[in-house]
């Protein structure tokens, strides 16, 4: 489901989504899951450094400053 | 004996009567006589008999006044009289200049000034005078010093007169205002008029500040063009008034009905190319197409978030011109987390700015708002 607030008319419009639309809803929402997972792993690799030099994440920031 | 007297009616004896009864007939006879005559007796030296009654032989003896009328002499309004021979008098008629005999009138429309109104004329007048007054019928009327009654059998006084005359005195006169859309104010000494503007003016105070004046508006300022509330998998505002200088968005308070994500706003759909500098979440960077996006995930379920968008001439419809665009805002994305977007640069939307398109990564808007403004 969209919606559509036309400014001119003051009309709003509440419907499904087109094949088009519902296709580049489906890609956004891989794409997000992606970024998320991508992240999370980052994030792991990240902790999983940290913990392997027996540093924190703020000890790190002041050595890289 | 019945043989009266031809005059008095005293009784006599008639010749056949009997000598032996003659005595006797004589006192009758004699004795009538005396009582005929009895007010004949007394009276003084000089006085003379006067008629006491209409009866035969009723007298009386009264003073003589004795004298000779010589002349009758009159004044007005008496006429007449003389001196010798029959002398008669009159009594002239009044004037409203001499005294006289009047003729009386039951008349209470006669104009005349010789005649006398009679108790029936002046009793028709008073009745009439009597008479209260109403708007209808003359007659007699209570005074009042009112100016706030709406009586109308009551007559005013001159304090009341004077009272309302004073108030008029005082009021602007009407003639003040001679044109629709007059409107009235007080120069230096007196309420004076000052004619309607031309269409679209306001009234302002002039340099000096000593008078109202019709000027032009100053034009700018912001206008709410709408209020949308984002609802589904994508809210977009479409035909966007074109009648402003610049546009400014805000959306706040969004929430998502799914997963947490990221908030994406689309000029003109999805395929604009946005050249801008980023800064988010303490890195800084560039983009180099796309769309304008928060930093970060938002929080799916908290609304603490808000976004401004700026675009300037936005109504520029001129191919592959540059429009400045500013973006920025906070959003929570999580119990402690925040983070916050600075977008500046431009974008080349390939025309005017018609639409607005709202997305979140993680799924069906539930709630969120947004405002947009034109700018002068």
């Amino acid at each position: 489901m969209i919606r559509i607030h036309n400014m001119e008319t003051n009309e709003i419009i509440d419907r499904e989504m087109n094949a088009d639309e519902l296709k580049q809803y489906e890609l956004d929402l891989l794409e997000s899951a992606k970024t998320k997972k991508e992240l999370a792993a980052a994030a792991a690799v990240k902790e999983a450094l940290l913990t392997k030099l027996g540093i924190t994440a703020d000890e790190a920031a002041l050595l890289l400053s | 004996m019945t043989n009266p007297t031809s005059n008095f009616n005293w009784q006599m004896p008639t010749p056949t009567d009997l000598v032996t009864d003659l005595p006797a007939d004589f006192e009758v006879f004699g004795q009538a006589v005396d009582t005929s005559m009895a007010d004949l007796l007394g009276g003084t030296t000089g006085q003379i008999l006067a008629k006491a009654s209409n009866s035969n032989m009723d007298f009386a003896w009264i003073t003589n006044d004795v004298g000779d009328i010589t002349a009758v002499n009159v004044t007005a309004p008496i006429t007449g009289g003389g001196s010798s021979g029959a002398v008669t008098i009159g009594v002239s008629a009044a004037s409203t200049a001499a005294a006289g005999v009047v003729q009386l009138s039951d008349s209470t429309s006669t104009t005349s000034s010789v005649l006398a109104a009679t108790p029936t004329a002046v009793k028709a007048a008073y009745d009439k005078a009597s008479t209260a007054a109403t708007t209808s019928v003359a007659g007699i009327v209570q005074l009042s010093d009112s100016t706030s009654t709406t009586s109308s059998v009551l007559a005013s006084t001159p304090t009341a007169t004077k009272s309302a005359y004073d108030l008029a005195d005082a009021a602007i006169p009407k003639s003040t205002v001679t044109t629709a859309g007059d409107v009235i104010f007080r120069n230096a000494t007196v309420p004076t008029r000052l004619g309607i503007g031309t269409a679209g003016q306001v009234l302002t105070v002039n340099s000096g500040a000593t008078a109202p004046e019709w000027a032009s508006p100053i034009t700018g300022g912001m206008t709410l063009l709408s209020t949308t509330t984002l609802s589904g998998a994508s809210t977009t505002i479409s035909s966007i008034s074109q009648s402003y200088t610049n546009l400014f968005v805000q959306v706040y308070n969004m929430t998502n009905a799914t997963a947490d994500g990221t908030f994406k706003l689309d000029i003109n759909g999805t395929s604009t190319t946005i050249y801008a500098a980023r800064i988010q979440a303490g890195t800084a960077g560039q983009i180099g197409a796309g769309t304008l996006e928060s930093a970060g995930t938002l929080a799916r379920a908290v609304n603490q978030n808000a976004y401004n968008l700026l675009i300037t001439n936005y109504t520029n419809s001129t191919s592959n011109t540059f429009l400045p665009i500013s973006f920025m805002g906070t959003a929570q994305l999580t119990s402690t987390a925040y983070s916050s977007t600075m977008i500046n640069g431009s974008t080349a939307p390939g025309g005017a700015v018609t639409s607005l398109k709202f997305s979140n990564t993680g799924g069906d808007f539930s709630a969120g708002t947004v405002l947009v403004y034109g700018v002068k």
